[in-house]
């Protein structure tokens, strides 16, 4: 057990290309890290360099108090989970386990041993004599899994582990991995594209963007103060909502004009962000999430710290539990520069809100959405980085 | 009165001509395939028909003939005069075989997965064997076998086998390598071992159709192999199977069902290796290595 330090770690291919750049990340003895972004922002390139399997361009990689830039994959203490699973396809299921153990000379009688525990925990004690081409995808997972917990190394590395398993599947093995983790106290890092995955698992998320460290934290911190508009729309299902807006500081209060509708800010928001005011008749971004609309229908309305929006309901996808409406806003949406977002949330124009399902706003119709002022996020317009005292 | 033509039935007429057509191919595909089994099997034919006839029978102008009395004569002189070259022929096949074998597995693994700088080049090298003609490096393979010692005997046979062999090997190997998810390598390598023990441990088991297509190409290329036999053994005791099956048809004479009895029984141990080792033809082994 260890914890882990990377040290300005930067990666350059031979053809240039800059996949990590100046990576800072201190990871304690027993920490659950998980390093999420969108596809090609760096997260398993970084993962690979710990592993060992990239070389390290730039930096430093210590892990306990040993430097590692070059030290060999198998002499780094460190075991991995593939998001292929990359199981020894002519062994079984309890050779594939042991493998690294006798490769370490470990005594056929203590493999064994380790190996049934391993197995236990993983509830594979009955398929241990099979291939894996006999198992299916969830007892693979947990194969992979359990060819690395044997070898109760100082560090878990894992590389999108249940990105081929089935939605189902997948919720019950991350609770379970979450679990295992925690019983055996073995420093993991953790990479995953799904912010679900990266906010129910972790200790702390890194979220990385272009080969950038954008923020760590706790999830809590994640999602209640990104640091900048990225992390905000990255952090969160459905997305935040992001439009630039103009400041207005009057002599009583300060208000926000978000195309043609006005909010003043509560009295809260101006305490977390006291430099609002100088940005007094300049732009900014704005970001308020989905969880922070209703229907007005359903709001007291007596609160002080909300405004509200009245415009077309542009769609309503009703979950059960609750509704998703989009409707359309004036304002000019902004682009995070996320490579994955398919439907990029503001596009067209259209906001969304996590409403009451009792509802009645359907498409076609013209809805009043109230917004907790209290919870709005704010960014600088240029830089997108959350305006903070300066 | 006809009935106005529906989009259906003319849909159904052009299934039905495709379907002619489609039936038509199929006979024409087996006419020709029964056409070339005949074409292939008809030497065969000769040859079984003619080496079962005895001497008097055998000769060129009833050579279509089945033997009017049967006669396993030809056979059993063919086996007497020619077993001391097929035992040669074995122990000049199977570690030329095994070795080259062995080495191009080597050789295509470093190739595909240990990349250094200028292995590409290094392997174009290589592959360039394929196209030197065996003729263009008698004198050259001669003088070096006289030189290491090795001239006249089965060993410098061999060593000749496994260096020709090596472009084919390799290549095939390295194909078959490339092919090998790139995880499993990796995970070897987190896993503790290093390049060679991955290469036994993870990457030999899992080449078993590599291996047999590698070494039945081998062992029938080799046995098969006259010209470096003739040249680099001179001993006739110490000839392979075709050098010898050669020497069958006398100077002045020829006893065309020794000859034919012959040219079977040196035949054989090719055919029965393809027999024996293409049930290890097995595909698919590296299912469940990786997701799906």
């Amino acid at each position: 057990m260890a914890s882990v330090h990377l040290r300005e770690i930067s990666k350059q291919y031979p053809n240039g290309y800059r996949a990590v750049k100046g990576l800072n990340l201190e990871i304690e003895d027993g920490e659950f890290l998980v390093l999420v972004g969108p596809s090609g922002c760096g997260k398993s390139t970084a993962l690979r360099m710990i592993a060992g399997l990239e070389d390290i361009t730039d930096g430093k990689l210590v892990i306990g108090e040993r430097t590692l830039n070059d030290i060999e994959p198998k002499d780094r203490d460190i075991a991995m989970v593939f998001q292929n699973y990359a199981l020894y396809p002519h062994m079984s299921v309890k050779d594939n386990i042991g493998f690294a153990l006798s490769l370490r000379k470990v005594p056929k009688k203590e493999i064994t041993t380790r190996v049934n525990h391993a197995a236990e925990i993983l509830e594979l004690s009955p398929v241990l004599n099979r291939k894996p081409g006999q198992l299916s995808g969830g007892q693979r997972q947990r194969v992979a899994m359990g060819r690395a917990i044997v070898r109760e190394p100082s560090v878990f590395l894992m590389d999108e582990p249940l990105s081929n398993l089935d939605a189902k599947l997948r919720v019950q093995m991350r609770a379970e991995i979450a679990k295992i983790q925690k019983s055996l106290g073995i420093t993991t890092i953790y990479v995953t594209h799904d912010q679900v995955e990266a906010m129910t698992m972790a200790d702390r998320v890194a979220v990385m963007k272009g080969g950038h460290l954008q923020q760590v934290g706790s999830p809590k911190e994640l999602y209640n103060s990104p640091t900048n508009a990225f992390v905000g729309a990255f952090i969160g299902s459905p997305s935040m909502n992001l439009f630039e807006g103009t400041v207005e500081v009057k002599t009583h209060e300060t208000v926000l004009h978000l195309g043609t509708t006005e909010l003043t800010l509560s009295e809260q928001t101006r305490q977390i962000y006291p430099n609002i005011n100088t940005y007094h008749n300049s732009k900014i971004v704005v970001g308020f999430r989905p969880e922070d609309l209703e229907d007005a229908a359903f709001v007291d309305t007596s609160e002080n710290a909300q405004g509200y929006f009245e415009s077309d309901i542009l769609l309503a996808e009703e979950l059960g539990a609750e509704t998703m409406i989009h409707f359309s806003l004036d304002a000019t949406p902004v682009d995070v520069g996320d490579p994955d977002a398919v439907e990029k949330v503001g596009a067209n124009g259209a906001a969304v809100a996590r409403v009451d399902s009792r509802t009645t706003l359907t498409a076609g119709t013209r809805g009043k959405i109230f917004i907790n002022t209290s919870r709005l996020h704010l960014f600088d317009a240029s830089t997108q980085q959350a305006i903070k005292s300066r | 009165m006809t009935s106005p033509t529906t989009v259906s039935q003319i849909k159904n007429r052009n299934t039905g001509l495709w379907r002619r057509i489609k039936h038509a191919n199929a006979w024409t595909a087996w006419f020709m395939l029964v056409a070339m089994a005949i074409f292939f099997l008809l030497p065969v034919y000769v040859l079984v028909m003619n080496g079962l006839k005895d001497p008097a029978s055998a000769e060129l102008s009833q050579m279509w003939r089945p033997p009017s009395t049967w006669s396993w004569g030809g056979f059993s002189e063919a086996w007497e005069r020619l077993s001391p070259s097929m035992i040669n022929s074995v122990t000049l096949v199977v570690p030329a075989t095994v070795i080259s074998t062995f080495i191009g597995s080597v050789n295509g693994y470093f190739f595909a997965k240990w990349k250094f700088k200028g292995s590409e080049y290094l392997l174009m090298l290589l592959l360039f064997g394929f196209f030197i003609p065996y003729q263009a490096v008698l004198l050259p393979l001669v003088r070096f076998l006289q030189w290491t010692g090795l001239y006249g005997s089965v060993w410098g046979l061999i060593l000749t086998h496994v260096i020709y062999g090596l472009p084919i090997t390799t290549l095939i190997f390295r194909n078959h390598f490339s092919t090998l998810p790139h995880g499993l390598f990796e995970a070897a390598k987190v896993d503790g071992a290093g390049p060679f023990r991955t290469f036994w441990s993870v990457m030999l088991p899992l080449s078993v159709p590599s291996i047999v297509v590698v070494a039945i190409f081998q062992f029938t290329n080799i046995w098969n192999e006259f010209l470096f036999a003739v040249t680099v053994v001179p001993n006739p005791e110490a000839q392979p199977v075709t050098v010898a099956l050669n020497n069958l048809s006398g100077n002045f004479s020829v006893d065309w069902n020794v000859v034919m009895a012959g040219a079977v029984t040196a035949a054989l141990p090719t055919a029965l290796v393809y027999i024996f080792l293409g049930r290890f033809f097995v595909k698919g082994v590296t299912a469940g290595a990786i997701k799906g």
